[in-house]
């Protein structure tokens, strides 16, 4: 039961992917900075990978590994996860539960580097369990930071920034520092 | 749908050191996206000249065939086309890196597969999918070099200020060496994790921008 609070605190905070592997940073303008479009994208982004994560794990495990076919994994990640995202959307499609967030989103979400970077991590854990939950903590901390950066955007757009660091500079060095402040919860677990 | 997104950046050339065109927000935000995942392995000049040297072969070789199939290859399945072209190159290089630079490898492995994903490769092979060989190739060798010297310069400034020095001879084929440069007593250690290339590049985006702006704020664009 640690070990499985340790993977998703670890995703959360301390190996977040996008402070600690630099994978998929989200990049919103003044107009479509709000806390509930990030929020859904986010656990979006987390569904996909975690249903990819548990489709790519004993395909690895069983078939490529045992094969030893190793260069085929990016391209069955990739279909898989092009595959997943189709039935998310063909769901959502369904139930009338599409959003216009979905709508614009869901294309994005098929080639973010983050669902194949977490895919791919997670097909190399140990057991099946892990790698499931490796995918939900790596998930659930790109939401945390996506959210931060949507909550902090318009404190950094504050006047007093200099006009050079103003929009992505500042952001970027944000990221950064925030970065320093997640090792100092390093021990924890 | 996706299609429409890669129709859209057909004109937006990215990075190219050679050809001089007007400065844009969405050249520069794509541009930071598809390096973003790169900056990681600027942990040593030497790291990020290997795998700067990677991307520009893989450019090279997509724009080459992006060029050569564009009247073979119909509209309908370019996508497909395109998605699988890219990543079996990339499977490809990675079967080159595990031979003749093992040690890449051990530390960037699933780097290299990013590039599989990366949206330079994907907008570099559009491009050139509108343009004749010399053309594209002209334009591939110039992002290619324009994304060598972003990563050498971020990792210049991250060993450097991590280390103090510079060292050589783990990925290429050279003699192991280190430079010293006199302030290792002084390194901040803290610039070798992964968030120290997001403050390293965050400054000399600032200080780019600094320059070409000349103080004109600059509207991100979503991608």
């Amino acid at each position: 039961m640690m070990d499985i609070l340790a993977l998703v605190f670890g995703g959360l905070f301390l190996s977040n992917v996008l402070i600690m592997n630099l994978v998929g940073l989200p990049i919103y303008d003044e107009k479509q900075v709000s806390l509930k479009p990030a929020l859904k994208i986010g656990l979006l982004t987390t569904g996909v990978a975690t249903v990819s994560a548990a489709i790519i794990y004993p395909i690895n495990k069983y078939l490529i590994v045992a094969e030893s076919m190793d260069y085929l994994l990016p391209l069955y990640a990739v279909l898989i996860i092009a595959l997943v995202t189709l039935a998310l959307n063909h769901a959502t499609r369904s139930l009338n539960k599409e959003t216009s967030e979905t709508k614009v989103f869901m294309p994005m979400i098929s080639f973010n580097v983050i669902i194949f970077f977490i895919t791919f991590l997670s097909a190399s854990e140990t057991s099946f369990i892990t790698s499931i939950f490796y995918a939900i903590g790596a998930g659930l901390g790109y939401t945390l930071l996506t959210i931060m950066i949507v909550a902090m955007q318009p404190r950094l757009n504050l006047p007093g920034i200099p006009k050079a660091f103003k929009g992505l500079p500042i952001t970027i060095i944000t990221l950064g520092l925030i970065g320093l402040t997640f090792m100092g919860l390093a021990g924890l677990f | 749908m996706i299609n429409k997104y890669i129709e859209e950046s057909k004109e937006v050339s990215m990075l190219n050191v050679l050809v001089r065109k007007p400065f844009n927000e969405i050249k520069l935000t794509l541009a930071v996206i598809s390096l973003f995942p790169m900056l990681f392995v600027t942990k040593t000049i030497e790291a990020a000249i290997s795998y700067g040297i990677l991307v520009l072969i893989l450019l090279l070789v997509t724009s080459l065939i992006a060029s050569i199939f564009k009247k073979l290859i119909d509209k309908d399945i370019k996508l497909l086309f395109m998605i699988i072209t890219i990543l079996a190159l990339v499977s490809i290089i990675k079967i080159f890196v595990d031979a003749f630079i093992p040690n890449l490898t051990e530390d960037f492995a699933i780097y290299i597969y990013l590039l599989g994903v990366s949206p330079v490769l994907f907008i570099n092979y559009n491009q050139a999918s509108y343009k004749t060989v010399r053309k594209g190739l002209t334009e591939a060798l110039g992002t290619g070099l324009g994304i060598l010297i972003i990563l050498i310069l971020v990792a210049f400034f991250r060993e450097t200020l991590s280390t103090g020095s510079l060292t050589f001879g783990r990925y290429l084929p050279i003699a192991k060496n280190a430079i010293d440069l006199g302030f290792a007593k002084y390194a901040m250690t803290n610039m070798k994790e992964p968030y120290g290339a997001l403050i390293i590049f965050g400054l000399l985006l600032a200080s780019f921008l600094a320059i070409k702006q000349k103080g004109v704020e600059t509207k991100w664009w979503i991608y």
